[in-house]
């Protein structure tokens, strides 16, 4: 017997039975909206970045971890069905797969241009430039978006 | 949820669920002689997911049936109606 791959390793991990109960549609949709609100935090948070800078380290190390658990139950909720390469999964998983990204696309789409109105008004009203944990909100939440995003769009959509 | 099919793809009808009981088999060996994951086995069984002729062509040699003897464009009939209502009509 053949010792199995990475990719096998990790759609077993993700596949596991242990975790059958994070993936019925409401507990799923009750991790997207934990998610959503982590990202929510994080926006928060980067407004605290200069007037209270410990304040917001440690908020960060307390959300990255709660990130990461997060994600994680995310992903084996959904099987990893938005991670996992094409030898991984099977036809209707993949085609599911294919879905979910060009939602993420068209959502993400409209978030970047909704960003890029913003700053656009923001540089024409000629308000003042905002702080550096400000800017590096704006840099980084867009990254973060981004990174979850298709995992979110398949965990709310997929019915058991 | 189960990928959509588009609103002119016509329903495909199966004998999956009815072939894989009578054999005694279940989901999860079903999917493993096939090669996909048991609970697509599940979504075809419910008709809530079309296969591709692959893997339809594939279900049918593990039955040891034709293909159409598998998936049909129309409902197929009921076992008594099929076995007791043609024996009425001889």
């Amino acid at each position: 017997m053949s010792t199995p791959t990475r990719t096998q390793r990790r759609a077993a991990r993700l596949d596991d039975p242990r975790y059958e109960s994070i993936r019925t549609p409401r507990i799923r949709r009750r991790l997207v909206a934990g998610m959503c609100g982590l990202l929510v935090a994080e926006a928060a948070l980067f407004l605290l970045a200069e007037p209270a800078l410990v304040l917001f380290a440690v908020g960060m190390a307390v959300l990255l971890v709660a990130f990461v658990l997060c994600l994680g139950m995310l992903k084996s909720s959904t099987r990893g069905v938005e991670e996992l390469p094409a030898d991984a999964l099977d036809e209707r998983q993949w085609q599911l797969r294919g879905e979910a990204y060009a939602r993420a696309y068209r959502i993400g789409f409209g978030l970047l241009t909704a960003e890029l109105v913003a700053v656009f008004v923001w540089v024409v009203a000629g308000w003042p430039t905002p702080g550096t944990g400000v800017l590096i909100g704006a840099l980084l939440l867009p990254f973060h978006v981004g990174l979850v995003l298709p995992t979110l769009v398949t965990a709310w959509s997929r019915e058991a | 949820m189960p990928p959509r099919k588009r609103s002119d793809e016509p329903q495909l009808y199966n004998r999956l669920g009815l072939l894989r009981t009578e054999r005694g088999m279940s989901r999860q060996e079903l999917a493993d002689a096939v090669g996909v994951h048991y609970q697509t086995i599940g979504y075809l069984e419910r008709g809530e997911y079309s296969p591709s002729a692959t893997l339809a062509l594939r279900l049918a040699a593990v039955f040891g049936l034709p293909m159409e003897a598998v998936f049909s464009l129309t409902p197929f009939r009921t076992l008594s109606e099929q076995v007791y209502g043609t024996q009425e009509s001889r």
